[in-house]
């Protein structure tokens, strides 16, 4: 229970912020999964040093080189993961 | 939610499709709300932050620090693509990046909000989602469910006072006000 809401501007201020993406969204989402391939590879991929350099010279290459899709999404959280 | 980070880790579809559902608003909440990023942006964050959660499913132990992390990972999903943005357009501005924490509350809020709305009847919470979540005009509304325009406000003021009252409900009696509305 928040506090917060008993104010009843806090509380619609809220509830502006409850609404769903569009369905396109959550179902792109949903198969980020069968996309990305099982977690253990993924991680295994990610944890090696040797994909991590491979990736700051070239990412497309890298990404290639391990099987992985070169989706915006994962590149874009690879460059945080290994910034 | 039972156990879906490990359903997630195991390999389980409709575990991982129940964690978008349920995280779903949250994080658009958070970027098209809180942090303003076009629809453009906020597409790009959203599939961003759920590959991230896909790729750190070994690090998360227990549902409940799901909502926690993926409001942390969605605030620097934002960051950084307004960063990028900066960059692009060359703009020397500041982030104030301090003012990217004070949303996580806003949306702990919104998390409690939605799990009240679900519990009001369906006709309160058609009422509320139309006109604070969709923005609908009291017109629409009021052609969308055939009935009078006029009525409209009022029974938006009505379904707000029985939101509220999920939260009061909470309270000791000594503590609620002895009328809601």
């Amino acid at each position: 229970m928040s506090e917060r809401l008993d104010d009843d501007e806090r509380l619609i201020e809220a509830l502006r912020l409850t609404g769903d993406p569009p369905r396109a969204w959550i179902e792109a989402a949903a198969l980020i999964p069968a996309t990305l391939g099982d977690l253990a590879s993924i991680e295994r991929v990610v944890a090696s040093e040797q994909f991590r350099s491979r990736f700051r010279e070239s990412p497309e290459s890298a990404m290639a080189d391990a099987g992985l899709p070169a989706t915006p999404a994962l590149m874009a959280a690879l460059r945080a993961e290994f910034a | 939610m039972e156990n879906l980070v490990i359903r997630c880790r195991a390999g389980d579809r409709e575990a991982w499709a129940a964690v978008i559902q349920s995280h779903a608003g949250l994080v658009n909440g958070l970027l098209r709300g809180a942090y303003r990023l076009s629809p453009h942006d906020s597409e790009d964050a959203f599939q961003e932050v759920f590959t991230r959660l896909y790729m750190r499913l070994g690090d998360l132990r227990e549902d409940r620090a799901l909502p926690g992390w993926i409001a942390q990972v969605t605030r620097n999903v934002a960051l950084d693509l307004i960063r990028r943005r900066q960059r692009e357009v060359a703009s020397g501005d500041e982030l104030d990046e301090a003012s990217f924490d004070e949303p996580h509350e806003r949306v702990l809020d919104a998390m409690s909000v939605r799990q009240a709305l679900s519990r009001l009847p369906n006709q309160q919470r058609e009422m509320l989602e139309r006109f604070f979540v969709q923005d609908q005009s009291y017109s629409t509304i009021a052609n969308e469910l055939s009935i009078p325009a006029g009525t409209i406000a009022s029974r938006i003021s009505r379904a707000v006072a029985l939101l509220r009252n999920e939260f009061m409900e909470e309270k000791p009696a000594s503590e609620r006000p002895s009328q809601y509305e």
